[in-house]
């Protein structure tokens, strides 16, 4: 057990004794940070009652106290000194969430008087524990400990994770709305919990593994809720929602749409194809699929100037030097060609269409009637 | 009977089926004893959550008629179902006027009924706020949640673009 848990058994015992005396207020949920050399784990300890453990790290973001006192044993250890940690006790009704970043630790209260004295321990292997009344706003700025009231509102009474909850009830359509309505919510966006909630809601059977690869990458809960999204909407596999698709379009709709110059389709074609084959499938299928998302990017191609100057020139890229199964399959080629001469037809020029046209001549023989006539 | 102590003193007996509606409840009664003290939730919270409870205990001890446990049947077999709804519709309606109360009652009880882990009550408090919230712009939902905006025109403008998600129109 480490030195810590014994200082917390200890402090335990002197703050049960002094309680007895009524020299300090009866404490109800004692959270604490507990850091256990033998096992190396961190997790946290309460005592309501009896040590009883409230959550391990993992759980961290979602500890949330409402208590009439609070302990913390807060990682605000001296970096100095190991032996020394800091407790602090606060001696008016709290609620609040307690968050470790970049080792800083963020307590947010929702009913927290900045003015209020707390009074705080430190607690050492050598002098016990001598005490101290500080104000928060002193506290905090000593400690750098960030220090979040959000006084006021009622929203501020929610840890995170309900607040996630709600949102990930709303229709997709209002979350841009949502996460402009203060610093906090828009954090919320930007963090990877909401997304993990949003995933786990929407797509249960979404795959989980760890290990992701090819030379496309997964990225973060958001990119990974995007590419289930577009797998779900944009492209026609059954109905089946597949991640692994999803990445592949979303990787070729930012591609195509990176630049006026965008790499060329084989190049493209032949990531995609590798990425498929990394994800072990077979090299037909891998084919088969990459087709599948070029037909689903061009298709929901916005109908624009932009788009038209790509489908042109992907039109006029010609033969592919990659062999098969590394270059695009001609339903794709056929899909650029019919969407210049229907929906573009009045964007091409006379010498673009007879250029354009003679590209698909090259390729398609015979060529549809609906292609023909300026 | 079991006995709730409130985190100002206030004690509640109630019946085991009621308080087991709480899934902590029923775990700490497995091994301990019959009064157990409540101390983050206030009395006033208390005896909300215990009504909720109460209610459903009663309705969820009776069978159900055959024609809803059959679309019970069908909805939890077909689901993929986050949550699932509650399916009497008279409970249901019971449901919609225990809501009827302001924000910061509603997230009291939210708050008490996650501490609890009774699910079909934070299920039903968080359906409650995401419809207030629903259809409104950011500034209807500041208004109306008490929020200040902490932003500059400048900052809210860049994350609104920031946040336009690629996929939202389509």
């Amino acid at each position: 057990m480490s030195s810590g848990f014994k200082n917390l058994c200890a402090y335990r015992r002197v703050l049960r004794e002094r309680a007895g005396r009524g020299e300090v207020l009866l404490w109800h949920n004692v959270a604490v940070r507990v850091d256990d050399e033998e096992s190396d784990e961190e997790g946290f300890g309460g005592f309501g009652s009896e040590g009883d453990v409230v959550g391990s790290r993992s759980s961290l973001p979602r500890l949330s106290f409402h208590c009439r006192s609070v302990i913390l044993l807060s990682p605000l250890t001296d970096p100095s000194s190991n032996t020394k940690t800091c407790w602090f006790l606060g001696q008016q009704p709290l609620i609040g969430a307690f968050a470790l970043e970049d080792n800083r630790s963020t307590i947010s209260t929702t009913n927290l008087d900045p003015a209020a004295t707390i009074s705080w321990h430190w607690i050492s292997d050598h002098d016990c524990d001598f005490e101290k009344k500080v104000h928060w706003k002193e506290f905090a700025e000593r400690e750098s400990v960030t220090l979040m009231t959000h006084c006021g509102h009622e929203f501020g009474k929610l840890p995170d994770h309900l607040l996630i909850e709600i949102f990930v009830r709303l229709p997709l359509c209002e979350w841009s709305r949502i996460s402009c309505v203060n610093k906090h919510w828009a954090a919320i966006f930007r963090g990877e919990s909401l997304w993990q909630t949003a995933i786990i809601k929407t797509w249960p059977f979404a795959c989980q593994r760890k290990r992701w690869p090819g030379p496309i990458p997964r990225g973060s809960s958001r990119r990974r809720y995007e590419a289930l999204y577009a797998s779900k909407h944009f492209i026609s596999s059954n109905g089946e929602v597949d991640e692994l698709l999803g990445h592949t379009y979303l990787y070729l709709k930012e591609q195509l749409e990176l630049s006026m110059m965008p790499p060329p389709s084989s190049i493209l074609h032949g990531t995609m194809i590798d990425q498929f084959i990394a994800c072990e499938k077979s090299i037909d299928k891998a084919h088969e699929l990459s087709s599948e998302v070029w037909l689903s990017v061009i298709n929901n191609l916005e109908e624009n100037k932009r788009t038209f100057l790509l489908l042109k020139r992907l039109a006029q890229e010609g033969e592919f030097f990659l062999p098969f199964p590394y270059s695009r399959s001609y339903k794709v080629l056929w899909m650029v060609f019919e969407k210049l001469f229907t929906d573009f037809r009045d964007c091409l020029n006379p010498t673009d269409y007879y250029d354009v046209l003679a590209c698909a001549k090259a390729s398609f023989q015979p060529i549809p009637s609906t292609w023909l006539g300026y | 009977m079991i006995k709730l102590v409130s985190g100002d003193g206030a004690e509640f007996e109630v019946e085991e089926e009621v308080a087991f509606q709480s899934k902590i409840i029923k775990d700490i009664v497995a091994d301990a004893d019959d009064v157990i003290p409540l101390p983050t939730v206030s009395s006033k919270v208390l005896i909300q959550v215990i009504e909720y409870c109460r209610k459903h205990a009663a309705v969820n001890s009776f069978p159900l008629s055959p024609s809803s446990s059959a679309a019970a049947a069908a909805s939890s077999s077909s689901s993929i179902s986050y949550s699932k709804p509650v399916s009497d519709p008279a409970l249901r309606a019971w449901d919609n006027e225990f809501v009827k109360l302001n924000n910061s009652s509603l997230f009291d009880i939210v708050i008490a009924a996650n501490y609890l882990d009774i699910e079909e009550l934070v299920d039903l408090v968080l359906e409650t706020v995401a419809d207030r919230i629903k259809g409104k712009q950011a500034q209807e939902i500041r208004r109306q949640f008490n929020i200040e905006n902490d932003f500059t025109p400048e900052e809210e403008e860049a994350l609104r673009r920031e946040n336009s998600w690629a996929f939202q129109n389509n």
